[in-house]
């Protein structure tokens, strides 16, 4: 089986995208025999301080626990240890930020090795199977509605009481907590074939997508099918549309994809960007330092923490999973594209999309 | 191979329905095992009984005789559940003219020295899972199940059908009841999976979701929640009775 990555991001109409993604390394032909190719999406929790950074923090921890496994190791062990890895580091540093019980972040985890999936979930990000035209979720969600409706079940509270409750939509479980509450995985593989798409995405995809408009932004491509769902969110015009992310893995013949492989552009990253812009800043900076040294030689103590730490910032940057685990034959992040943002017509006006981002992500 | 082990689960709801006419019952004996489910039909508290009256015949009839050597054919005991049952219903029916008119569907899984067979009449199901995928399942005794296999439907789209009510068998009436036979018996391995569901659930749970319930799924118990999850989440305004047993099979 040929698997074929696609990922697509838009910061919907919020000021910050809190959303992170990222991929195993795809180029490491023994770790993927063992490992098979890991996306993995985490959004941050919008009510809470630091939603970017603990998302960012999430992905990065996961990504660096997993490549970590080992042949022995079975993939659903690897994801769980991954998965606290991941909550620890958050956690962690929720406490160095002196910002205990305010940070915290979902995540979703697919694994595709040979014909076999594999998941871990903490909060509401989702994994869809796309299969004969048929849309499935693997996960279950961690949210309060859940629990109403169990109550509503049990003849608790009343089932108009259970859906009109205004935290049904807060999550029960997420990562940045002292202990993760609940975890949703695959012990055992699911098997999957030629045909199959995965879509892992955060909420902003299927809160304002419906099953139908999803369905119909998927083609055969998986970079052009993550373009298109964004772009369809983008133009579904929501209101305080949130961040939206979108990675897309398509498995195939590997005859057919053979010639579907034909090398590609690789088109940088806005984070590659960065890393570029920076460089160059950096080289700038040492020539400034050089020319100031030559003109001024007593003037370069203070000139030089300068330039390292132009030259540090990218560093971070490079570690956050968007530029390491661009995969190889797929685009790398699209992040908002320019035609979709021109299509975006609402600006976030100061502060008015504060409250329900928090509603949305609460605590519980 | 022997020593096998199973474990098992059910529910059964009468979902948005005044009466449950789903039932059903398991037992497990020294390493054999027989699971029943029935969807009893006709009014009058008549669907109830023919349900009820044919699990509890089957499973009285193989905690008496637990068939776990290898010298009886399980099919052959499959067909004596079957005659068995609907002798059971037609001797009630006689004795009771106000409940003349029941019948039910019935399916019938047999485990017994490694192996496995299962038999049904209408449209209750059942499932069989290895390595985490559909490997076998029964076909309806339906007007939708005809028109797939006349290539004019697509089996998910029996679901949907108007049609998917008309059953053409059923156990209790007064023709011959033939069931449906598993081919040859299954040889059994630890991780095979079992799923005997009534209409009621699997019009509303599609087998992928069953596949991807139980990938997660440590115990039939944890499948099943999940499954019952699903039933929820789709919220049909007019909700059937719904019925399953989950089977694991483990290494002793």
């Amino acid at each position: 089986m040929k698997i074929a990555p696609g990922n697509a991001q838009h910061i919907g109409s919020r000021r910050q995208q809190q959303d992170s993604f990222g991929f195993s390394d795809l180029a490491n032909e023994p770790f993927l025999r063992h490992a098979g190719v890991l996306g993995v999406v985490a959004d941050g929790m919008g009510g809470m301080a630091h939603g970017d950074a603990a998302s960012r923090e999430a992905v990065r921890a996961f990504l660096s626990a997993y490549q970590m496994k080992t042949p022995e190791e079975s993939i659903p062990d690897a994801l769980l240890r991954s998965l606290n890895f991941s909550n620890a580091a958050v956690f962690q540093m929720a406490l160095t930020m002196d910002a205990a019980e305010e940070m915290g972040t979902t995540l979703v985890a697919a694994v595709v090795a040979g014909d076999k999936v594999h998941w871990i979930s903490v909060g509401d990000s989702a994994l869809f199977l796309v299969r004969d035209g048929e849309f499935t979720l693997c996960n279950e969600f961690h949210v309060f509605d859940h629990e109403l409706a169990e109550q509503a079940e049990r003849g608790l509270i009343s089932r108009e009481v259970a859906q009109a409750h205004p935290e049904r939509e807060a999550l029960t479980s997420f990562l940045g907590a002292e202990r993760i509450r609940h975890i949703d995985r695959s012990l055992r593989p699911l098997l999957v074939g030629p045909g199959d798409l995965l879509l892992v995405a955060s909420d902003g995809l299927f809160k304002t997508l419906a099953p139908e408009a999803i369905m119909a932004g998927i083609s055969e491509q998986a970079q052009a099918t993550s373009e298109a769902l964004v772009a369809r969110v983008i133009a579904a015009e929501k209101p305080y549309q949130d961040n939206v992310t979108v990675l897309s893995i398509r498995l195939m013949e590997e005859a057919a994809a053979v010639t579907s492989t034909a090398p590609r552009r690789q088109t940088a990253s806005r984070i590659s960007n960065l890393v570029y812009a920076m460089l160059a800043l950096a080289v700038l900076l040492i020539g400034a330092s050089a020319i100031a040294w030559w003109t001024f030689p007593e003037s370069t103590p203070s000139l030089a923490p300068q330039v390292k730490k132009g030259a540090a910032t990218p560093a971070p940057g490079k570690a956050a999973p968007q530029a390491e685990a661009a995969p190889p034959n797929a685009q790398p992040q699209q992040d908002s594209p320019e035609e979709v943002q021109s299509g975006n017509s609402q600006e976030p006006a100061g502060g008015d999309h504060a409250a329900p981002t928090k509603r949305r992500k609460n605590k519980r | 191979m022997n020593g096998m082990h199973f474990v098992t689960d059910a529910f059964s709801a009468a979902g948005s329905r005044e009466v449950n006419e789903d039932y059903c019952g398991y037992s497990v004996e020294n390493g054999a095992g027989c699971w029943a489910l029935a969807d009893g039909l006709g009014g009058h508290g008549g669907g109830e009984t023919a349900s009820r009256l044919a699990i509890d015949a089957i499973i009285g009839a193989f905690r008496s005789h637990p068939v776990n050597g290898a010298g009886v054919a399980p099919v052959e005991t499959l067909e004596e559940y079957f005659r068995l049952a609907a002798q059971t219903i037609v001797d009630h029916r006689l004795a009771n003219p106000a409940l003349a008119a029941m019948r039910t569907t019935l399916v019938i899984l047999l485990c017994q020295a490694g192996r496995a067979a299962w038999a049904h009449a209408g449209d209750s199901r059942l499932y069989f899972f290895r390595d985490g995928r559909i490997a076998g399942q029964t076909l309806d005794h339906s007007v939708p199940q005809k028109l797939v296999e006349g290539g004019l439907l697509k089996p998910s789209a029996i679901r949907f059908h108007p049609d998917r009510n008309r059953l053409l068998r059923s156990v209790g009436g007064d023709e011959v009841v033939r069931p449906a036979l598993s081919e040859t018996p299954m040889d059994l391995k630890p991780g095979d999976a079992f799923l005997l569901a009534s209409d009621g659930l699997w019009e509303l749970v599609r087998e992928i979701e069953m596949e991807i319930d139980l990938a997660k799924s440590d115990t039939p118990a944890a499948w099943l929640r999940h499954l019952g999850r699903r039933l929820r989440s789709a919220e049909p305004e007019d909700h059937d009775n719904y019925t399953a047993v989950a089977v694991f099979v483990e290494a002793e």
